[in-house]
């Protein structure tokens, strides 16, 4: 059945994203706001836009019940949540399916399983996928060090809820395993609610290379290639690349077959990532964990594969078919993305609201910006500090980084402190450009 | 465009039964507000571009050398003038949010008649997901708190009123 009217869930750049694929699509598009958010260029080029809620996301972009309320005021038949908010709550497609709206994303049990470390990790293993240490929680902290004993040192201690790097703690050795295990189990527990954790093999030297994926509801399962996200500050990505340039052929295959097998084993149905550390000398795979919507990297994978992910999100809840099958995915060159943030390397990254008086943005071939920023933007303090993607497209690495950096000097912005000189440093960098960077590079070389 | 009725029905009939407490919409030419409580519902906060101006930048330092403005720098402007308790008062560090607890469910960090050191934490300001700990500096007495939990405050905009010891 097709889709109508999909409600927006979301703010920012992802709000604009999916305006334009419901366009696209031949969907009508409604962007929920906040009210600060209320003349912002996703809320003035939707067909249409309702406010939810004041500034606070808590009451706003985080409330089940004025997302739902929007979306049967206004007469739509699926919300998209986009990533960040809601997106990977349960309790948004249990809504939708309570009141007879899609939701576009995977069901409401493939969110808790995918989004549960400790039972993805298991799922993960049952199929085949390495887990690099354990996929069971652990009783206390004599049940950790015996297990620590025989998976070796050093480990991470993960919290089962937690994500994007909080709830974890690195231990070397026996003295700091028992001095650190009863306090990450605590910090979880008030972090989560969960005080669950469990340990994982700590690979010092490693990248960070997620598969995206795209199963429809008849069974049809596509990877479209893996991405190179080693580039990041505090588990923080910065920036991203197409496909991941270091890994040899086998690997690729290896990570894509796994990232397939997974989605399989969860019944999933939508676009995700499943993320994975590569040991840059053995080239082993460890799988870290999945991401159940659409993720801020998706369009250097949309640039190289040139698939719509957004759009083919929108098929996927409407019932239809994958556009392309696993066999006519091929990789054309290379993208590069380079997050632009409102935030002061200078000032140990402070966040940096205001409002922007200049904003020249890079042209070319190959060149592709995804933003919701205008000459005027406020930037509001009550949401991240993303103020763009810059994503470049070449026929390969060298090329696409070549026009990165002529792409980021033709970038001009003004009246807030962004992040922009970093961006240029990493491109420029010899280690970016022969690519041997590792997860710890860009704290170490250049913050 | 306008709410269709039959769209308003199902949003009424969703309400009742769910366990959402209140609910404020707002279109281009509707607003719809649903809520548990018979009572009016509590006047919606402002609009963050309303709620800005209005915060006066007391803090601010007159710029350095204006010699052509003696009248606004002779302004009373640090007196605080809606309250009229006595005391020093401590800034917001930077544009943000407010929040006088570390959780939503912990009890505030501070309250009017506390004893602070200067060690003491006062509040939270929040911007952009980043939580900055405001603390109070010196040693005294709470005696005002300005802001109400969870609105924007502005760079160098009053917090609190601390009476020092």
């Amino acid at each position: 059945m097709r889709l109508r009217k999909v409600l927006i869930a979301n703010r920012g750049e992802i709000a604009l994203r999916i305006v334009r694929a419901c366009a696209d699509e031949d969907v009508r598009s409604v962007v929920a706001t906040s009210e600060v958010d209320w003349d912002s260029l996703p809320a003035r080029l939707a067909d249409e836009r309702v406010c939810i809620g004041p500034a606070a996301a808590a009451k706003s972009y985080l409330s089940v019940g004025s997302v739902m309320s929007a979306a049967i005021a206004t007469g739509c038949d699926a919300i998209h949540p986009g990533y960040g908010f809601l997106s990977e709550r349960p309790e948004l497609p249990e809504a939708c399916d309570r009141l007879g709206l899609r939701f576009v994303g995977p069901s409401a049990e493939a969110i808790r399983r995918g989004g549960d470390k400790v039972i993805a990790r298991e799922i993960a293993r049952a199929a085949g996928v390495p887990v690099g240490g354990d996929a069971q929680a652990l009783e206390d902290s004599s049940a950790a060090a015996t297990r620590a004993q025989e998976l070796g040192y050093p480990l991470l201690i993960k919290a089962a809820a937690g994500g994007g790097g909080r709830g974890m703690v690195l231990v070397r050795d026996p003295d700091e395993l028992r001095s650190s295990f009863d306090r990450a189990s605590g910090e979880a527990q008030a972090a989560f609610g969960d005080g669950r954790v469990y340990l994982e093999r700590y690979l010092d030297d490693a990248r960070h290379v997620e598969v995206q994926i795209l199963a429809d509801a008849h069974g049809g399962v596509v990877a479209l290639g893996d991405r190179d996200c080693s580039c990041q500050r505090r588990y923080q990505k910065v920036v991203e690349e197409a496909p991941a340039a270091s890994v040899g052929d086998e690997t690729h295959a290896r990570l894509a077959e796994s990232a397939r097998s997974l989605a399989r084993a969860l019944d999933y149905v939508g676009a995700g990532t499943v993320e994975f550390l590569v040991d840059r000398s053995t080239q082993d795979i460890v799988f870290l964990e999945m991401n159940t919507r659409v993720q801020v990297e998706h369009p250097v994978t949309e640039a190289v594969t040139g698939v719509d992910i957004v759009r083919e999100q929108l098929r996927i809840a409407a019932g239809e078919r994958l556009s392309i099958g696993q066999e006519a995915v091929s990789i054309d060159g290379h993208a590069i993305e380079c997050r632009l943030n409102a935030e002061d390397p200078a000032r140990g990254f402070a966040p940096d609201p205001g409002t922007v008086q200049e904003w020249i943005l890079p042209q070319g071939d190959g060149i592709r910006v995804d933003t919701h920023i205008q000459v005027g933007s406020r930037i509001p303090p009550h949401y991240d500090s993303l103020l763009a993607k810059l994503i470049v497209h070449g026929p390969d690495r060298a090329s696409a980084i070549e026009r990165t950096e002529r792409a980021l000097q033709h970038l001009r912005v003004g009246g807030i402190i962004t992040n922009a000189e970093l961006l240029r440093s990493i491109v420029r960098h010899p280690d970016f450009r022969a690519d041997r960077i590792n997860t710890r590079w860009l704290e170490q070389e250049l913050t | 465009m306008t709410v269709d009725i039959a769209y308003l029905r199902k949003l009424i009939e969703a309400f009742e039964q769910s366990d959402w407490d209140e609910i404020h919409l707002r279109g281009e030419d509707f607003e719809i507000r649903l809520s548990t409580s018979a009572d009016e519902p509590a006047a919606a906060s402002a609009p963050a571009g309303a709620a800005a101006p209005a915060a006066t930048p007391v803090a601010t330092p007159a710029p350095a050398g204006n010699g052509s403005a003696p009248a606004a720098q002779a302004a009373p402007v640090n007196a605080p003038a809606a309250t009229g308790a006595a005391g020093e008062p401590v800034v917001s560090p930077s544009v943000g949010i407010f929040w006088r607890a570390p959780s939503p469910t912990s009890p505030p960090f501070v309250d009017v008649g506390d004893e602070v050191t200067e060690e003491s934490t006062l509040c939270i300001v929040e911007v952009m997901k980043l939580m900055t700990q405001v603390g109070a500096g010196m040693s005294g007495r709470v005696v005002d708190i300005l802001v109400a939990n969870g609105e924007s405050v502005e760079k160098g905009q009053p917090l609190f009123t601390i009476q020092p010891t």
